[in-house]
């Protein structure tokens, strides 16, 4: 993947993620990778580290999106008893409620 | 999960009658409100602090956490400030770690922790049936095991069946050795990639920049890959663990290479030249 478009992703992920452009973690993002402009091999370290460390960064942010999707999307149902006990037939009791039910007895 | 567990242990102390402790039980387990607007970064003595607006981040033993490098401290920040409504410590990976290396006071039981996994490295230990996924093993595996034994200049070969990869001192004298190199911080890094991929090879590839962390977690689940795009995918089992590796992988991978890495820059401009 070209670094432009790994930097593309991860600004991407982060708005996704709620994180704006003012916080200070984006703006330290933004400093790092103008710091980092001309210096593919200048600070005496692999060649590739730093496209390496964004990409990791960019995988670290997909992953947390996508499996906090998938929890919300699959362990919705456990909190409703209501729903669980429908599943099986069953109707769960009249709850007390603060407003009274009408007069003529329905719900 | 964590609902789960809830309900179970609700339950055993409403038999029990200790209705008088068990919300105070329910509560410990359910995920935190979120109760700050804002985390940032503050400086200490001896390196950065996390401030949850006004409150400064302990640790769970109660000392206040200090992070030795800038760019980890951003991170984490950047972690507390994704919650939303709550507070989910199971999706903050480089916190844990950070707790973690705080906890830890001596490089050699994390070290003696990293090498006993060499032994039962998953890229050595092959399975002899069925045949494809045998031949997949060879294919993918032996790459990374041909590097690891360049780099480090040591010799291991891969067992078949249930017989344990033979190891032998020469290389474990040289891992550890290796190992004791790296800073403490960087080692706890290390040491929970080991325990997710459950290979020493293959964390050593990622941290050396030879495979990206989708590789390498590909890599650990060869097998599951092999059966899902045989007996199909089961989306609530099979990715969300991939994805949770994933997660926690790259937060491994990030927080070795950030105590890792100490750079300052300068920068010119037409004035100083």
């Amino acid at each position: 993947m070209s670094q432009l478009k790994t930097f593309h992703a991860i600004l991407r992920e982060l708005k996704l993620a709620g994180i704006n452009s003012g916080t200070p973690g984006y703006v330290h993002l933004m400093k790092l990778y103008k710091t980092n402009q001309v210096t593919a091999g200048r600070y005496c370290r692999d060649q590739t580290a730093a496209d390496y460390n964004a990409l990791t960064f960019l995988t670290y942010l997909q992953s947390t999106r996508k499996l906090n999707n998938l929890c919300n999307y699959y362990n919705r149902g456990e909190n409703s008893i209501k729903k669980a006990a429908e599943r099986v037939g069953l109707r769960i009791p009249t709850q007390y409620s603060e407003h009274p039910p009408n007069e003529n007895g329905s719900k | 999960m964590n609902q789960i567990s809830n309900k179970v242990f609700c339950k055993k102390f409403l038999s029990a009658g200790n209705s008088c402790c068990w919300s105070r039980i329910v509560r410990f387990f359910a995920d935190k409100k979120k109760f700050f607007k804002e985390a940032r970064i503050s400086e200490l003595e001896e390196g950065y602090g996390i401030n949850l607006d006004n409150h400064e981040l302990k640790t769970p033993t109660g000392s206040v956490l200090c992070i030795p490098n800038e760019n980890l401290a951003q991170a984490v920040t950047l972690e507390w400030n994704i919650q939303k409504h709550t507070i989910k410590t199971e999706r903050m990976p480089l916190t844990a770690l950070c707790y973690a290396a705080c906890l830890s006071h001596s490089k050699e039981p994390t070290v003696s922790s990293i090498l006993s996994y060499l032994t039962t490295d998953t890229v050595l230990c092959h399975s002899t049936e069925p045949e494809e996924l045998v031949q997949l093993q060879d294919v993918k595996w032996g790459p990374a095991v041909e590097w690891f034994k360049a780099r480090y200049s040591v010799d291991v070969s891969h067992s078949n069946g249930f017989i344990m990869p033979d190891v032998d001192r020469q290389t474990k004298l040289k891992m550890n050795n290796y190992l004791l190199t790296h800073d403490a911080w960087c080692l706890i890094g290390l040491e929970s990639m080991v325990g997710l991929l459950k290979s020493v090879i293959l964390s050593l590839a990622v941290v050396n920049y030879h495979l990206t962390v989708e590789d390498a977690v590909s890599l650990s689940r060869l097998e599951q890959e092999y059966q899902v795009a045989k007996w199909g995918n089961v989306e609530w089992y099979h990715d969300v663990e991939k994805h949770e590796m994933q997660m926690k992988t790259a937060a491994c991978a990030l927080f070795f290479q950030m105590c890792a890495e100490q750079t300052t820059s300068i920068s010119y401009t037409s004035q100083n030249c």
